[in-house]
């Protein structure tokens, strides 16, 4: 990750793709404070996340959540659903006793379209999305303000994702969450977000509103994938291959040797400059 | 005359917890050259239709029906015969390139393996052959490939090596199981027009098991429609994708991100279950008592093979059931 930086407000969905590799989950896991970053600061209403300790951390795990990628292993498979559901509000106590806690856990798997035979399963009783659902109603149990979404439904199929995504988009609304959304799917991506950052190699390269990005894309990379969503059927999407060894790869642009365009400019790494309204991408080319 | 054509296929597991119906009635015709889709969710039975032709099933698995591949039945074949159909007449492109190849074998190794086997080739010719195929799949430096170990390769890489191994037996029907799956936008392009080569390279015929619509439709000529263990739909691709009749395909299109992400409400009934009606019933925003007590037959609208009661010529079933706009709902 170099040189990352975004904002989400309140009730906004901030999407963020790219390839595997290219550092989405790394970004995901160090705004929570899951993987100590090199340098860097992260802030969420104001206050400095990453430095926080004793209560003040523990507020903090309650107000930001994630949900991972997989959701098998998100949940212990020795703990009923309910025991699941529990285990969160026990910890942070925000409702005062364990029937409160019963009436709401109900509540929340209401909300997320379950019914109340499924709180004494276990999680391999469960289907794929329903323990997407299951983990869903876990982190709604806190009441976050900021929600990380990694990858949530690349394991799911096309029907139990947009059943998925759907019960996801009304609770942030209905809850004015701010949510971080990611995924390398990016007609996904751009059906969730208000924003959409490409990310690619650990840097940011491109960051404008979802219509203009999918519509407009600048940098050459963001261009390559939203082309290779839309023309799958004419195969005209090619990577290129250029390595010049002269140049050093630490400080020339990441793109580089993929670049059709690069020139001699790129040598240097490029910074997010403001491209267009609310358009901002790193390339000199533009 | 088809190359591959399956009748009536019917697949049973017998678990402790009863008889579990795989594939229930299958049957498809794949021709010389032509590349076949199998569509649908996790679980409808789809891999499982595959490793039926293939027989590569675990022990408790039943298989009844036909199913002809060059005018003999496969089912029938003694083991050893059917070894020799598995590499050299059917090959095979399993899902995930990271577990598909031997960790502690070379490339080259695995490769030449192959072709000793079925093309009774020595080590040596095999040798070039192996160099040969893996630079006809784009592999340049395909000696320093061959002496690499799967470790060393990309993903890109194992699925290029993956698809030298399942051609080198230079089979007629080569079978690909979700050959895309979890991979990002740029790696699945590389997949889609690699078997776009291999099919042209080798003029094979392809049974494409996805339950990626985009890649369905950028690969194949027919498309089979399967839920929960039977065919649903079954026609030219264009015609199945743009104009789907069956509910649940006009679900599952329905889903796709650029159509909308309409789920379809409820779940899937599960293979244990044997009701004699429409599988899709409980799902179904059509369907009313008729579908659920008697078995749906199959009906042919436009050269579409459709397996639902209310769809007649007039394409009665057309009307767009799935829903209102995504960000409006969820407001």
């Amino acid at each position: 990750m170099d040189g990352v930086g975004f904002t989400v407000k309140p009730g906004e969905t901030l999407g963020l793709v790219g390839e595997s590799g290219s550092g989405k989950s790394t970004v995901a896991r160090t705004m929570l404070g899951l993987i100590p970053p090199s340098s860097g600061r992260v802030f969420f209403q104001g206050q400095e996340v990453l430095t926080a300790n004793g209560r003040m951390k523990k507020e903090f795990c309650g107000k930001m959540q994630i949900i991972f990628q997989h959701p098998e292993s998100a949940l212990n498979p020795r703990m009923k659903i309910y025991e699941s559901l529990l285990e969160p509000m026990l910890i942070h106590r925000q409702n005062s006793s364990r029937e409160e806690m019963k009436i709401k856990s109900r509540e929340l798997l209401q909300q997320i379209g379950l019914s109340e035979e499924h709180l004494t399963r276990y999680p391999h009783e469960l289907s794929g999305g329903q323990i997407q659902r299951v983990v869903l109603a876990r982190v709604l149990s806190l009441s976050p303000q900021f929600l990380v979404a990694d990858e949530p439904t690349s394991m799911l199929d096309a029907s139990v994702q947009a059943q998925v995504l759907r019960i996801l988009k009304r609770i942030q609304l209905e809850n004015g969450i701010g949510l971080l959304f990611i995924s390398h799917d990016i007609e996904v991506v751009s059906c969730m977000s208000d924003r959409i950052a490409v990310m690619y190699k650990g840097q940011i390269v491109e960051s404008a509103p979802a219509e203009e990005l999918c519509q407009n894309p600048l940098h050459p990379y963001s261009r390559l994938l939203v082309e290779a969503f839309s023309s799958l059927e004419k195969s005209s999407v090619k990577q290129v291959w250029v390595e010049d060894e002269k140049i050093d790869t630490a400080s020339r642009c990441h793109y580089y040797s993929h670049c059709p365009h690069a020139g001699p400019a790129c040598r240097q790494r490029p910074v997010l400059r403001e491209t267009g309204a609310e358009h901002y991408t790193a390339c000199w080319l533009l | 005359m088809a190359l591959l054509s399956i009748r009536n296929l019917t697949t049973i597991f017998n678990c402790e917890e009863g008889q579990l119906k795989a594939c229930s009635n299958v049957s498809l015709d794949i021709n010389p050259g032509q590349t076949l889709g199998i569509i649908g969710e996790t679980g409808c039975g789809k891999s499982v239709l595959g490793m039926s032709v293939l027989r590569l099933l675990p022990a408790n698995a039943v298989i009844n029906g036909q199913i002809m591949y060059k005018n003999q039945d496969l089912l029938t074949l003694p083991d050893k015969e059917m070894c020799k159909v598995r590499g050299s007449e059917i090959g095979f492109l399993p899902q995930s390139p990271s577990t598909s190849l031997n960790p502690v074998l070379s490339i080259g190794e695995q490769l030449t393996e192959g072709l000793q086997l079925h093309r009774g080739m020595i080590k040596e010719k095999a040798r070039i052959i192996a160099l040969d195929i893996l630079r006809s799949l784009g592999l340049k430096d395909s000696a320093r490939t061959s002496a690499e170990y799967p470790h060393q390769l990309s993903g890109g890489m194992k699925q290029r090596v993956l698809a030298a191994i399942s051609i080198s037996g230079q089979p007629s029907l080569l079978i690909a199981d979700e050959p895309t799956k979890g991979l990002d936008a740029v790696n699945r392009i590389q997949v889609v027009d690699l078997l776009r080569q291999l099919s042209r390279k080798t003029r094979a015929s392809l049974l494409l098991i996805t339950h990626d619509l985009k890649v369905a439709a950028a690969l194949c000529d027919e498309i089979a429609v399967m839920y929960s263990g039977e065919i649903v739909e079954k026609g030219p691709a264009e015609q199945v994708l743009n104009n789907p009749l069956h509910p649940y395909t006009q679900g599952l299109v329905a889903s796709l991100p650029e159509r909308g992400l309409y789920p379809i409400p409820g779940h899937s009934p599960g293979l244990l279950d044997d009701s004699p009606g429409c599988r899709f019933y409980s799902r179904c925003p059509i369907g009313n008592e008729k579908c659920k007590c008697q078995p749906i037959i199959n009906r042919e609208v436009d050269g579409v093979h459709v397996r639902c009661l209310y769809i007649d010529q007039s394409g009665g079933a057309q009307q767009r059931i799935y829903g209102r706009g995504f960000q409006s709902e969820a407001g």
